[in-house]
């Protein structure tokens, strides 16, 4: 509401608000005139009681109104004649503050209906729609920094092992078991490679993440399905190749699934 | 406001007073402090999680990208509220002692004839200057009418026009009904209570499209849900969103996961549902529930698909084992042991209650995939 405040640049928002204080000034006046003729008309006893009542300040009028018990004398005014087992019940005058609040949620029903009526105000489907253009919109200028990651790009890097590790946890080993293992998805430590597309381990990983594995859709695409990024896929390749190069193969002895497809010769 | 009218009248219709004021008293103190510990640690919880759940990183990935990150961290709150229940439940525990107590040493009231008090003659003097409220309230019939036809006319208003205008919710070509042994599955899903914990909706939020559909995903439509009846929207995230969970995990993941989740997602809080694993489905009403959402619904079924509802169910659920067993040969290993173990009183799997759910599980959120490719940039 304050973050993107174009009202304030608008011409209407401040005739708005000058035609509301005038407005408002106007009603004040009326009302003065208004009080002024019926102060006349009391006798000189209401005359001094009414000036006792405008002499309590403003807010102890509110808590007056919220919490002051009456008298004896104007209990049995307001007691209502309905009662059981000795429970009586008081016809109290309505809190101040209960009121001003229950007439502005009025007057914002009112508001909101025609916001809502004659504005795109509170449409999720179109806020949802520029949430995400703008956020697409300041992904393109982060990445004016910092370019997203494709194949070509991809490097390795040993300081991506920890985060690749976490992706890894989040995405993989539902298929892969951790570590990399092996189970419902093949080993990931041995020398053994199903689908090999690529000349070097780390871009191979990065292929598959991007494309998936053409004979088994359970390995999905996940950088174009747009599950994980290319920059988070170059960091689970930095891991995959940590634990497959620089690790011992996990092997059926201890747990890892058996090895799957040829053996592969990989270049560096 | 149960407990207030408990210990105004017991001591009444038992002719005493209440045995222990003190305890009452604690009751009282106890049932707020249980309240407070109840409710409040669950608004910091909410906030603590949603605003995780929002976290974005600049390069427009998650920040808590794991479900469970974000559940481990309000785990402290759930403890908290455990304890709020504790008191809660300790106070009434004293109710019960009291009342007990209160009941033994009183002597019940038995019926005694009694009229209501004649109503008071409202003189004019007294009706002078009263407003509406008041002399409505003296007019009890015309106060029911005039209620009844305030609430009315707000129950209409709100409900007649999204029942009568068909045109209200899209459809979607590309949503099909439910096969049968889907049916069966979702059937699972609501007797397990599944939709307590997990909704099925995911709101037009940028971090809820990213989270569960993918950067090119969709917010769910409503025209996707117009073959589910009733509908599994549900109300609390306990765990994940399921609306679009069909084909993220292959079928021997759901198995072990409903096995004891545990084993698949380290740190998850699901309870476990073993008897789904054991439990033979039972098929008989199968037919009969496509049958009823073709006739009472209107769920487009041919008489070629109801007529062959069991060999379709058989076919699905065959084809799924065969997935299992060729995913994660140690199941197969445990069915074989089984079998060979109970003879003739085993239950092949593919007539057990998970492959149903497995089947339903599966099929979520698929059918909208065939568009979500092509629908993948957001203007």
């Amino acid at each position: 509401m304050f973050a993107d405040a174009d009202y304030l640049s608008s011409p209407f928002f401040w005739g708005l608000l000058v035609v509301v204080c005038l407005l408002l000034l106007i009603l004040n006046s009326i009302g003065d005139l208004v009080e002024n003729a019926t102060f006349k008309l009391l006798t000189d006893e209401e005359k001094q009681a009414y000036l006792n009542e405008k002499a309590i300040p403003y807010f102890r009028k509110l808590w007056n109104s919220a919490f002051k018990k009456q008298s004896p004398i104007e209990e049995k005014q307001i007691l209502i004649d309905h009662g059981f087992d000795g429970i009586t019940e008081l016809d109290n005058a309505l809190p101040k503050w209960w009121l001003g609040l229950l007439y502005f949620t009025i007057f914002s029903c009112v508001v909101y209906l025609i916001a809502f009526t004659f504005t795109d105000y509170a449409h999720p489907d179109v806020e949802y729609q520029d949430e995400s253009r703008m956020q697409l919109a300041s992904i393109k200028e982060y990445e004016k920094t910092a370019p997203p990651i494709d194949i070509e790009t991809a490097v390795y890097d040993s300081e991506n092992i920890a985060e690749g590790e976490q992706i890894f946890k989040t995405n993989c080993i539902s298929c892969h078991s951790e570590s990399g293992k092996g189970g419902i998805g093949p080993n990931l430590t041995d020398k053994q490679w199903i689908n090999i597309k690529q000349k070097t381990l780390f871009k191979n990983v990065f292929w598959m993440l991007e494309n998936g594995s053409p004979n088994n859709p359970a390995m999905r695409p996940f950088i174009k399905e747009g599950t994980i990024s290319g920059r988070e896929a170059e960091k689970v390749a930095a891991y995959i190749y940590h634990i497959n190069q620089e690790k011992a193969p996990i092997t059926e002895a201890q747990g890892g699934a058996a090895p799957q497809g040829e053996d592969a010769d990989w270049q560096e | 406001m149960a407990f207030g009218v408990i210990y105004y009248l017991v001591p009444v219709m038992w002719r005493t007073k209440i045995w222990s004021p003190k305890l009452a008293n604690w009751h009282f103190w106890l049932g707020t402090l249980g309240i407070i510990f109840y409710a409040v640690p669950m608004y910091i919880a909410g906030f603590t999680q949603g605003l995780m759940w929002k976290q974005f990183n600049p390069d427009g990935t998650l920040v808590y990208k794991n479900w469970l990150d974000t559940v481990t961290a309000i785990l402290p709150y759930f403890k908290m509220r455990f304890l709020g229940g504790l008191f809660y439940l300790g106070g009434a525990v004293l109710m019960v002692i009291n009342v007990y107590k209160t009941i033994k040493f009183g002597s019940f009231q038995k019926d005694v004839p009694t009229e209501a008090a004649a109503l008071a003659k409202v003189g004019t003097s007294r009706r002078q200057g009263e407003g509406w409220h008041v002399w409505l309230e003296r007019t009890p019939h015309l106060l029911s009418i005039f209620a009844f036809v305030a609430i009315a006319i707000g129950g209409l208003v709100e409900i007649v026009p999204t029942l009568t205008i068909k045109s209200n919710v899209t459809q979607l070509s590309s949503v099909k009904p439910y096969s049968p042994l889907e049916l069966e599955g979702r059937d699972l899903y609501v007797r397990e209570g599944c939709n307590s914990c997990h909704s099925q909706m995911i709101r037009p939020f940028r971090d809820e499209v990213m989270r569960f559909d993918g950067k090119n995903g969709q917010y769910s439509k409503a025209g996707e849900f117009i073959y589910d009846r009733p509908f599994l929207w549900g109300s609390k995230r306990t765990g994940p969103d399921l609306q679009r969970e069909g084909q993220k995990n292959p079928d021997s993941w759901h198995f072990k996961h409903m096995y004891n989740p545990r084993i698949t997602s380290a740190g998850s809080i699901m309870p476990r549902f073993p008897w789904l694993i054991t439990n033979k489905l039972d098929r008989t009403q199968m037919t009969a529930k496509v049958r009823l959402m073709k006739n009472t619904f209107d769920v487009p079924y041919t008489k070629a698909e109801i007529d062959s509802a069991d060999q379709w169910a058989d076919n699905q659920s065959k084809a799924i084992v065969k997935r299992i067993y060729s995913e994660a040969t140690d199941l197969k290993d445990q069915m074989e042991k089984e079998r060979s173990s109970k003879g003739n009183a085993f239950v092949p799997l593919e007539d057990r209650e998970i492959i149903a759910l497995i089947a339903y599980l599966q099929r979520l959120g698929t059918d909208i995939r065939t568009t979500a490719v092509k629908t993948a940039s957001i203007k």
